[in-house]
Parts: C-alpha cells; sequence; structure tokens
C-alpha cells in the first residue's frame, strides 16, 4: 500500500510517473537517483508491500557533512511539484513469487491516482543483444500507442531515438531459418518486471513508454547518465545550458550535470586496506 | 551495479520466472496466553504499551536475556516461523527459532521480544504485522537491537584501524533523543527483519531506534554482547527498565557462548 508521508493526500492527476526496475546493472534505480537528487525532489510517500524485501538506510540525498538522520526504505515516492513528476524509487529486490502481486497492486493504484502518464526505466541484458543492436546507440525505446501517437514522430525524427526491435526468444534462430510470418515479440532479459508492467498498463489503458539501455553489471553509472539524459531531452526536466544574457552570465546558477547523491560513495566497497600488502 | 570489483551478481531476475514457481513462504503466526488474549479482547484487540525492546540474532538476544529480561519478566507470546526446530517453549535450545515476546511481571506495558536466530527476510513483513496486531505502537518507545558484520560495513577508514565492535544507530522522524553512538553513514544499510521494524515504525510514526552493533566474529562471544552494555545507562532503557546489574552477568554469558559454541562447525 501507499503510505503518506504528508498531512494532505497526495494529487497525482495530470503528473508524470517515472518507475524503476531492478534490472541488470540496476541502470533504472541509478537513474532514479539522479532525478530525485539533481531535481531535489520531496519524499511525500512509501511503499509498503509484502513482496519487497526490507532496508533500511540513512538519507541518501543529505549533504556530505550532513549529522543528522532521516531514514530511508525500500520503496519510497518522491516528487517535484514543479516538474509535475512524480519518481517511485525501489531499493531493494524483490521476493520470488510475489512479483505479480506487486504489478497487480501498482497498476491498480496508478489507475486509480489517474498519472497522465507513466516512464519505466529498465536496462537489459547485454550479451542477449541481436546483430543490429552490437553496434551504435544502445538505448532503446517502446511505447503504449497513445504515446506513440504522441510522441513516435518526436523520438524518430528529432531525438533519433531507436524503438526496440522485437524477436523471437533465445536461441533465436539466424535470419535464414526465421520462420516467416512469426510472432516476434518484446524480449527484455534482465529487464525485471519492466516488460509485464508495460503490457499490463498498456492493457489498462495508461499511456506508457519505457526507456532502456543494454548493458553488463559492473560499472553502470555511465548507462544510468546515458538514460536520464535521454529521458531528460524527452521531458525536458533540466537545462544544463548556461544562459547568458549580453555576455553576462546570469544572476542563478545553472546545473552542468547531474548532482551525484551521497548514497553513490564506494560502490565497489570500502578501500582496500593497504597493510594488507606490507 | 556491481558490489565490489570482481562481483557480478546481478540481481535483475527473469520475470517469467515468478509466473512458474511456486515459492511458499510460511506466514509467521502469533499466539498468545490466555491471559493476554483475556486482555485483547478486553481492550478491543492492542495490548497498551509504553516500551518495546527487541532483540535480533543470538548477540542482541544474548544481551537482553542477561542484563534485562531477568526473573522478573515472563513469557506472554510467541510467534511460530514454521521453520524445523527444536522448541523448547523456553528457548533454552541455541537453535531455537521461535520468538518469545516477555512481559515485565511489575510493569506489564514494558515488552520485550527476542528472536534468537536471525528470520528470513522474506518472513519478516509476516513477523511485524503479527507481532504489532496485537501491540499499540503509538505511544510507545521501541528499541532494537542488532548485530551485523563488518565485512558488510562500508567506510574511507578501513575497518581494521577501527575500534571492533562498534556501534551505529539508525532513527524514524519521531524519535528525538540523542543516541549514545554515530548514526549509520551512507552507503550503509540495513537489512532483514530489524529493517523491516523500523520502517514498519517508521510508516507508523512511532519512536523508534536501531542499534546495530558491527562485529568481525562469526560466532557468539561476550566482547559482541557487551557492546550494548552503555544503554543500559542511557535513554531509553533508563527510564523504562529496572536494570538491576546481575551479579550473574559474566557467568550467564559464558554459559551463553558455551551453548552456542557447540554450533559451530568451523573447527571440527
Amino acid at each position: 500500500m501507499f503510505i503518506s508521508s504528508e498531512d494532505a493526500a497526495p494529487k497525482f492527476e495530470e503528473k508524470t510517473l517515472v518507475l524503476t526496475s531492478v534490472s541488470v546493472g540496476n541502470v533504472g534505480q541509478l537513474s532514479a537517483d539522479l532525478l530525485i537528487s539533481t531535481l531535489s525532489m520531496k519524499r511525500i510517500g512509501y511503499i509498503h508491500h509484502e513482496s519487497i524485501l526490507p532496508m533500511v538506510g540513512n538519507d541518501p540525498f543529505a549533504s556530505v557533512d550532513a549529522t543528522t538522520c532521516k531514514i530511508v526504505t525500500s520503496c519510497e515516492v518522491y516528487e517535484s511539484m514543479l516538474q509535475k513528476l512524480v519518481v517511485i524509487q525501489q531499493r531493494a529486490p524483490f521476493i520470488k513469487g510475489k512479483r505479480p502481486c506487486f504489478r497487480n497492486w501498482l497498476v491498480q493504484w496508478i489507475k486509480e491516482n489517474k498519472f497522465k502518464m507513466v516512464v519505466i526505466l529498465t536496462s537489459t541484458h547485454a550479451h542477449e543483444r541481436i546483430d543490429v543492436q552490437l553496434q551504435g546507440s544502445q538505448f532503446r525505446y517502446i511505447a503504449s500507442s497513445q504515446i506513440e501517437e504522441q510522441f513516435g514522430d518526436v523520438f524518430k525524427n528529432l531525438h533519433h531515438w531507436n524503438m526496440l526491435e522485437r524477436r523471437t526468444k533465445f536461441p533465436a534462430p539466424s535470419p535464414i531459418d526465421q520462420p516467416v510470418g512469426e510472432v516476434k515479440e518484446l524480449y527484455l532479459p534482465g529487464g525485471g518486471i519492466a516488460k509485464s508492467l508495460f503490457e499490463d498498463l498498456c492493457d489498462a489503458g495508461v499511456p506508457t513508454a519505457m526507456l532502456l539501455m543494454f548493458c553488463a553489471e559492473g560499472d553502470n553509472v555511465q548507462e544510468a547518465i546515458t538514460l536520464t539524459d535521454q529521458l531528460n531531452t524527452w521531458l525536458k526536466l533540466v537545462d544544463f545550458h548556461k544562459k547568458t544574457l549580453d555576455n553576462t552570465l546570469m544572476a542563478e546558477p545553472s546545473l552542468n550535470d547531474w548532482k551525484i547523491p551521497l548514497s553513490w560513495k564506494l560502490f565497489f566497497g570500502s578501500r582496500v586496506d593497504q597493510t594488507l600488502f606490507h | 551495479m556491481a558490489a565490489y570489483e570482481g562481483e557480478m551478481i546481478s540481481r535483475a531476475v527473469e520475470d517469467d520466472e515468478d509466473e512458474d514457481e511456486n515459492q511458499e513462504y510460511f506466514s509467521v503466526r502469533a499466539r498468545w496466553s490466555p491471559l493476554i488474549r483475556a486482555e485483547l479482547l478486553k481492550t478491543g484487540g492492542k495490548l497498551p504499551c509504553k516500551f518495546i525492546i527487541v532483540a535480533v540474532g543470538i548477540a542482541a538476544s544474548g544481551f537482553v536475556k542477561t542484563y534485562i529480561v531477568q526473573e522478573s519478566f515472563s513469557i506472554i507470546g510467541a510467534l511460530f516461523t514454521g521453520m524445523k526446530d527444536i522448541n523448547t517453549l523456553t528457548q533454552q535450545s541455541p537453535t531455537e527459532k521461535t520468538c518469545y515476546v516477555y512481559h515485565s511481571e511489575s510493569m506489564p506495558d514494558i515488552l520485550a521480544v527476542i528472536c534468537n536466530r536471525d528470520l528470513p527476510a522474506e518472513q519478516s513483513y509476516s513477523f511485524v504485522h503479527e507481532l504489532f496486531s496485537a501491540i499499540d505502537i503509538s505511544e510507545c518507545c521501541i528499541l532494537i537491537l542488532a548485530v551485523s558484520m563488518t565485512s558488510d560495513y562500508r567506510s574511507e577508514v578501513p575497518v581494521s584501524d577501527m575500534a571492533v565492535p562498534f556501534m551505529r544507530a539508525l532513527r524514524t522522524t519521531k524519535y528525538l533523543m540523542t543516541p549514545l553512538c554515530p548514526y549509520l553513514e551512507q552507503p550503509n544499510i540495513i537489512s532483514g527483519l530489524q529493517a523491516q521494524l523500523l520502517t514498519y515504525c517508521q510508516l507508523h510514526n512511532a519512536k523508534a531506534i536501531l542499534y546495530n552493533c558491527y562485529t568481525d566474529r562469526i560466532d557468539l562471544e561476550v566482547t559482541t554482547m557487551k557492546a550494548f552494555l552503555p544503554l543500559l545507562k542511557s535513554t531509553p532503557v533508563k527510564d523504562y527498565v529496572l536494570a538491576n546489574p546481575n551479579p550473574k552477568a559474566d557467568e550467564t554469558l559464558l554459559k551463553l557462548v558455551e551453548l552456542h559454541s557447540a554450533q559451530n562447525m568451523l573447527y571440527l
């Protein structure tokens, strides 16, 4: 269930919802971290569901010298009133066997709250790419019919985005062996709940888009930045260009780059104890 | 993201797996004593409570059993986890997986919940809901004690340069008192039953604090249990619990270590 942390119940109508999927490299979640951190989004509630494993920690978006405690839990909802944007950040994986239960609840909650549209951020295994995907941009998108109608032209011609190629599952037959007329489908290995959630939302008539990156597990910061950049190109959330007025810089500082949150410290563990090498 | 260089574990599980798998996790069940059941009927379903101390794991449980839950406390309920178990109904077995709820006989609104063994995280949701469905935490202060390994602790300073065991705290928004030790720094997180307990308290606007002790020993030992000692003289414990100095404390702690060392297979 959604539990609000505000006094009044939040209103989500006409707002864009960004969902993250726990996927290979956690790219969607890293991307959400960048959005929340850069836009200084406010936590407005929690999602408490039996399907999500529990975790707690200190504030991941605190400043470096903060000494206070503001706990963070495994699934939280953030909002930017200015951008009319709502982000659900999930910090723990699902319990095996319970993801359909969560998906059903989430689709229902999205419908009840009448979001304008939903954007799912995810990633998929790079080792399952077909030949055409091996080179060029590793970014793909898929959109529901409503989004395709409204933005399809913009995606293809303005942003030069590639739609995710539909295909048969692994092991994919070679083009010669490909049976004629075989129905190709969305194939998103390592994408977590993204594919099923996208299909469920489309069936429910919710305008939905899915933005994804091909990647492998490792240092996935660059994929997260690329994914967030592409989202920003579309939704225009942050203007990174320095504005000048008569060749002088404007009074308010503009952002140069996505703001890395405190929780990204020590990604690969503590510093190695140098006494090991003595 | 890889947790550290060289470790490439993907948390991305295929969505299709969920449709095939028939994972069954035992829902934790609470059973209360007849007196408490009568009390629950009288109060309309929830026991009034001023202070609860929850110990998760053998070290935290050992501390609470030795210094807090003494003769003046009695068992009022149990939470059955469904795991195959030697059940002594008095938590004498080192592998006992049932968690017991105690109350102070002189002050029945002071409770202690002792979970000898770590519960699988998948059961933590049902555990917390079963426990708090019978306890009113709206006016309550909750203290959660747990232990983690230093290998899970990330910091700029190598752990070998730190005094081990050491404690870190996390509190809910409503808990306003100053903790005994520094707050847990990012990027460290806590998971499991202790995280589920603190999450529940945060979501229900309860005053709660979690003290997590980091140790480098996998077996139970006295130093880890004694790391929680400063809590006895500070808020909230000193406000609610008559922590009579237990003259047999050291003896009790050593007996606990002996009881659990038989389970340690490392040097067999």
